[in-house]
């Protein structure tokens, strides 16, 4: 990593300060958890919601089929996000430490993914 | 109430708890291992004085950090799955109501109309289904050597299959806070031999019989009278109260007030006479009986077989 | 000077007199470079010191003032309720029949027990040791909003008073520290004592909020100049971390606590199953907080360990990426586990199997941070001085944990160890083995730099070694007994139980802790006038907090830091050269401006300098404002519904007069000046960049808080085949599509006013406020009177509860919305806020932006849900 990062990008005569922008950053450092998170925050309510419905018969608002698809293409959704998170991430340029810190979750957070969807499948709606 | 009840989850008697334990030495056999592996590698490590700048951060990070729990996690989350599908299967041979009271257990077959306490009686060797529910807060139905635990919630019936692969008696028990006597709130599952268990659901359809003795007959006048029948039934007696345990069949059971105590007459006597005492906070009244009515009133109880 | 150790052995490495050669030799060890003194260190002093005297002591805002007052009002809770309560619920087990103590007392003792642990020990703690040190260690001089920190620590003082205060009143909460609905509904617990339980804590809950926004902005922006994200010390990373968890998993049960006790004291219907509540909805917000504060308190304590170990082996911590990923990750799965504390309530097998899934995987980066310390224990030289032992002994207990951890987390195997003493004995062997383990490692470490004493090595060790053998046999025995069928919460045993052996031997086990703390408490008192002196740089680490002196001044750094590395004393000969800008910005901080407490802003990424503004000084106001918070609890607790209000206009009055604009002390063309030197801007008036932050964490803040009320509403909504209520007339949509529309043009006018002052244009800012305000207020008088004339109460039905608790919650924001557009206009009517002065506005404009957004939802969900069946 470079001792010496470069001058600020603040012009010292704005009056608002201007910041080099940190969304970037945080988008390849963290979006690899955020998809996870998303991802089973969806998949825990549609279930709930399909077996609600089982439970009180008629208050349908998820079938048990519809629970199966939703899962199968938010998991394939949601490893697609982490990949393209990875992709974009090697290409930008940034500091290295924080690229390989959001390399790592990117993969965990698709290896998480895949596991808390096959659970799921594994077992069966409700 | 007898030590020999004993025996924990570890010593599984029933086919759910038989395919937890297996689980379970699978996960001590794994965390033995794993806990050997840091252990190793921890003192190992804190002896070696490594002088060189080589480092081994790599290796350790992908064996220990990634390959080794990644294994361990694979190889624990197929055995919980695994052991999660095979626990629904065969339709129940009995269906038992299991209602959660604070503190006591009501126990109801609607099949046969049985009712009773602080017991399960169930055929030996066949799934039995209980339809758990509370009247009043969050229970939980834990017998160690059945099945797992299992919570009794105010507003939804959870079903518990459990089967006792050989005819005895199992320790059960509440496993959630629910309040003040959480601790006596006990319960015993008995399992027969087909023969026994018609016999026993037989003798349980059996109304009470009148009271023959004339203090048994003054008993169940004095029960009749203080208001005992508001709380309890004794079918055969016009009692139909159902805040409290259903006695028609009391002397029948090992143990009254939650497991706190054994089904005696001089045990009796100490509840009745100030159920408070023997635990604080129950909600049966104290009944204001003179010591002459007490007497009749267990003359009567007695007859309750 | 006596330097106490154990005998030698050189078996383990330099212990015995070695390590009084290695300790007392880096007292002056020349390699390590200490921050320089200026010529201006006294005035600076004066200008950082809060003020003498008892006022002085309510008004004090400096960090240090208010993380040591955390920490030690954490540990006088813990030897109170962590220490008390489990002597004598040990006494009372350790035989069966027993009879010391009630089944009343009993339940009183585990749920305070269990409280006041997880709520008044351990946040305190960690909070108040991160408002402490983290200026030290990122080469900061403050905390970025003081205030707030003070009002975290009254808060949290204060609810953990109001809490303890049931005592008096002899309504101690008794349902457990979980409170589970039914049992801690009206119907079940009609008395005080859990109404103490929710107010309390929830007083102590704010605090805690507070804390962890100061945490967050600290450590992004308030840095040594150089200071890269990836350069951040890995104490530091995990205190990010752990704040923002603070967020999103407090916030939920602030609102859990808040229905409970509308549910307890106002008589609405969330929980109670006949009438359309859900006990289960209880558990789930419960234990959304409940399962991230497992990882909240164990965070901070491996952030702990990543310091303390590295330098006790002499070696940089391996796979520093790896270790922030692993606690990165650990953040977010921690949030995925809630329901694992829920496998015996009945779920469905298939939200059973991935909860179970998410809950094993969070082995995995815990299984990083420990192999990165055993790749760091393994390439160094361990140095066995008590911090380190500490470390070992965590190590060795908290992996038992870790391993039994996964074990619960295995759906089956947890159906019988849920709520048995298994699960005790685990939760114990994390939080003792896990977190205060830790504690006492970063006691002992950092104790020198406070006091300048070393605590005393003798007595460490015998701390230690009663601690590690104590905890061990008092807990291990415990998943034994669990698993032989002996359930939790009971006040006791029968003989025939089998059990006796066991809980035995468990209660003998606090022969050896009780001693063990007892050493602890001595040998922190002792040390503290007979230890031997410390240098700056005891122990030869490496972070920057070890160049300043011991103990440091009240500023901090005089002269800023200039970091080129993650071990800045390790690689850097000298702390103050660097880049020529940087050094001549923190030569400049030296000696300007010396008549307000000016801190420096960085990049959150890159660590260069950003602005340089003025840090708030000392006030009463937050003290007030806590005043008037617990007042408000207080009062509903004793249900004096007009204290209530009475403590609402404290709070409001008393968060206007914190936040009036003071005189910025300096003209424009003064900050002007030093920019033009510099290239960084000055805000003598309270910044920019550091209240943005606010204002954002503020508004995730309430969006979670939002989620949190959405999450309860669909629950109940998929618990009640019919909703509305069979009778309930659904909505009209007419004013609701009005209400909204004053919204948006509420949130456009106050939008348009802040650009009118980014023109410089105030008339336009005034009349852009103005008119925003006179929206808002049409549209919350609006939504009111709709709310109120809706032909169903809230508490008919949890139809109703939900309905008219969130059109409240919409009401309540867009109210404290209204009054920070009030104020900021009668302060820009007076003539203040200019082109460059313009943070206030700035704030209100992105606060009304998301009202603006939350108040369409809400209200979207109120009229349309109704609407939606199947």
């Amino acid at each position: 990593m470079s001792e010496r990062t470069p001058i600020p990008v603040d012009s010292p005569f704005e009056p608002a300060v201007r910041q080099a922008s940190t969304v970037g950053l945080w988008v390849r450092t963290i979006g690899g958890p955020v998809v996870w998170i998303v991802h089973f925050a969806f998949v825990y309510f549609v279930a709930e919601a399909a077996c609600a419905t089982e439970r009180s018969g008629s208050n349908g608002f998820v079938g048990s089929d519809a629970l199966v698809v939703a899962i199968v293409v938010a998991t394939v959704v949601a490893m697609a996000g982490c990949g393209a998170l990875l992709v974009t991430a090697r290409r930008a340029d940034g500091d290295r430490v924080m690229a390989r810190i959001g390399e790592v979750l990117g993969m965990g957070a698709a290896g998480a993914t895949l596991v808390t969807g096959l659970a799921a499948l594994v077992v069966g709606p409700c | 109430m007898q030590g020999s009840l004993v025996r924990g989850a570890l010593d599984p008697r029933g086919s759910d708890a038989r395919e937890i334990a297996a689980l379970w030495w699978l996960l001590l056999a794994l965390g033995a291992a794993v806990f050997a592996v840091v252990a190793v590698a921890l003192f190992i490590g804190a002896r070696r004085n490594s002088t060189t700048d080589a480092s081994t951060a790599r290796r350790w990070m992908l064996g220990g950090g990634i390959v080794l729990p990644s294994t361990v996690v694979a190889v624990v989350l197929g055995a919980t799955l695994w052991a999660m599908r095979s626990t629904a299967e065969q339709p129940p041979a009995v269906e038992v109501e299991v209602i959660g009271h604070q503190w006591w257990w009501e126990v109801r077959y609607p099949d046969h109309g049985v009712v009773t306490a602080n017991e399960i009686h169930i055929p030996a060797g066949e799934p039995v289904a209980l339809r758990l529910q509370s009247a009043d807060v969050i229970h939980s139905l834990w017998i160690p050597e059945l099945a797992g635990k299992l919570d009794l919630l105010p507003e939804r019936v959870n079903t518990l299959v459990i089967d006792a692969s050989s005819p005895g008696e199992y320790a059960g028990r509440c496993a959630e806070f629910c309040g003040l006597q959480h601790a006596n709130m006990d319960l015993v599952v008995v399992a027969h031999d087909a023969a026994g268990f018609t016999a026993w659901v037989a003798e349980q359809r059996t109304p009470a019989a009148d009271p023959a003795t004339a203090p048994a007959q003054r008993g169940l006048v004095t029960f009749l009278a203080h208001d005992c029948a508001s709380c309890h039934t004794i079918s055969g007696a016009s009692a139909g109260g159902e805040t409290g345990p259903d006695l028609t069949h009391l002397m029948g059971r090992s143990s009254i007030a939650g497991g706190l105590l054994d089904t005696t007459v001089p045990s009796l006597r100490e509840w009745i006479t100030d159920p408070h005492d023997v635990k604080p906070g129950v909600l049966m009244p104290a009944p204001a009986l003179t010591d002459a009515e007490i007497d009749d009133l267990l003359a009567y109880l007695e007859t309750l077989e | 000077m006596s330097f106490d150790v154990a005998a030698p052995s050189d078996r383990h490495g330099p212990i015995g007199e070695p390590v009084v050669d290695e300790v007392t030799g880096l007292l002056t060890d020349p390699t390590t470079p200490v921050s320089a003194p200026a010529a201006t260190t006294e005035q600076l002093d004066r200008l950082w010191d809060d003020k003498p005297g008892l006022w002085g002591r309510l008004t004090a805002v400096q960090n240090d003032a208010v993380g040591r007052r955390m920490m030690l009002t954490g540990f006088f809770f813990l030897l109170l309720g962590g220490s008390v309560d489990s002597v004598v619920m040990r006494l009372q087990l350790a035989r069966p029949d027993s009879e010391i103590v009630g089944p009343q007392l009993y339940n009183e003792l585990f749920t305070n027990h269990g409280s006041v642990t997880m709520f008044l020990v351990i946040l305190p703690i960690f909070e108040g040791f991160a408002i402490l040190t983290l200026p030290m260690l990122l080469g900061s001089r403050e905390m970025p909003f003081p205030r707030l920190g003070a009002f975290a620590y009254w808060t949290f003082l204060m609810g953990g008073l109001l809490y303890y205060s049931s005592t008096l009143f002899s309504a101690v909460p008794d349902v457990g520290w979980f409170a589970y609905t039914p049992l801690s509904g009206p119907q079940f617990s009609p008395d005080l004592n859990v109404d103490f339980w929710v107010l309390g804590l929830g007083v102590a809950e704010i605090g805690a909020i507070a804390g962890a926004v100061e945490i967050i902005i600290a450590v992004l922006k308030l840095r040594a100049p150089g200071m890269t994200l990836a350069r951040l010390p890995l104490y530091a990373w995990a205190m990010l971390i752990t704040a923002f968890m603070i967020l999103f998993a407090f916030t939920p049960l602030i609102v859990g606590s808040l229905l409970l006790e509308l549910e307890r004291g106002f008589g609405m219907h969330f929980f109670t199953p006949g009438a359309g509540g859900s006990s289960l909805l209880w558990q789930h917000l419960f234990w959304i907080f409940g399962h991230p504060e497992v990882y909240i308190q164990f965070l901070p304590a491996t952030g702990i360990v990543s310091m303390v170990l590295p330098v006790m082996v002499r070696r940089r911590i391996a796979g520093y990426s790896w270790m922030v990923a692993a606690m990165i990750g650990i953040g977010f799965l921690s949030f995925g586990l809630w329901a694992h504390h829920m496998f015996t309530v009945g779920l469905p097998a298939i939200v059973l199997a991935f909860f179970a899934a998410a809950s094993m995987v969070i082995a995995i980066p815990a299984g990083v941070q420990f192999f990165s310390w055993i790749a760091t224990i393994w390439d160094g030289q361990v140095r066995w001085t008590t911090p380190m032992l500490f470390v070992f002994g965590f190590m060795i207990t908290f992996v038992i944990g870790g391993i039994t951890g996964v074990m619960v987390a295995a759906v089956p195997f947890d159906q019988q160890a849920h709520d048995s003493y298994f699960v005790v004995g685990h939760l114990h062997y994390v939080l003792i083995g896990g977190v205060a383990f830790p504690i006492f490692a970063g006691v002992y470490y950092w104790y020198p730099k406070f006091t300048g004493r070393m605590m005393s090595e003798r007595l460490g060790r015998w701390n230690f070694w009663l601690l590690f053998v104590g905890v061990h046999v008092t807990f291990f025995p415990m998943h034994i007994v669990g698993l032989l069928g002996m359930p939790r919460r009971i006040y006791t045993y029968p003989e025939d139980a089998g059990w006796g052996l066991w809980n035995l031997i468990s209660s003998l086990g606090l022969l050896l802790i009780l001693p063990g703390i007892g050493l602890f408490v001595l040998n922190v008192w002792w040390s503290r006038k007979h230890g031997q002196r410390a240098g700056a740089n005891p122990w030869g680490a490496d972070s920057l907090e070890w160049a300043l002196p011991s103990p440091p001044p009240q500023q901090g750094w005089t002269r800023l830091p200039i970091v080129h590395s993650r071990h800045p004393l390790w690689d850097q000969d000298e702390l103050h050269r660097g880049d020529d800008r940087h050094e001549q910005l923190a030569h400049a901080l030296g000696r300007w401006p010396l008549k307000w407490r000016a801190v420096l802003v960085v990049g959150t990424g890159n660590g260069e300098p950003e602005e340089v503004f003025r840090v708030a000084n000392t006030s009463i106001w937050p003290f007030v404002t806590a005043l008037g918070t617990v007042g408000i609890f207080a009062s509903e607790l004793l249900k004096l519904r007009l204290g209530a209000l009475l403590g609402a206009a404290i709070v409001i009055g008393s968060v206007v007069m914190w936040n009036r604009p003071s005189p910025p002390l300096m003209t424009e063309e003064e900050e002007l000046a030093f920019e033009r030197d510099h290239g960084v801007p000055v805000r003598a008036s309270g910044s920019l960049v550091v209240a943005r932050w606010g204002m954002a964490l503020a508004i995730l803040f309430v969006s979670i808080a939002f989620g949190s009320f959405l999450l309860s509403y669909f629950y109940l909504r998929l618990e009640n085949p019919v909703w509305p209520p069979a009778g309930v007339a659904r909505p009209g949509l007419g004013i609701a599509a009005v209400v909204v529309v004053l919204f948006a043009a509420a949130a456009g006018a106050v939008g348009a006013g802040r650009r009118g002052i980014l023109a410089g244009d105030r008339a336009r800012l005034v009349r852009g406020l103005a008119i925003g305000s006179a929206c808002a207020v049409a549209a919350v008088a609006l939504l009111a009177v709709d709310l109120a004339s809706a032909d169903f109460g809230p508490g008919d039905h949890a139809y109703g509860s939900i309905f008219h608790t969130l059109g409240a919650f919409t009401i309540v924001l867009a109210s404290v919305a209204v009054v920070m557009s009030v104020s900021t206009l009668v302060y820009a009517v007076r003539g203040h806020y200019s082109a460059r002065r313009f943070s206030p506005v700035d704030n209100v404009a992105r606060f009304w932006a998301a009202t603006g957004v939350i108040a369409a939802i809400s209200i979207t969900v109120l009229y349309g849900a109704p609407y939606l069946t199947s």
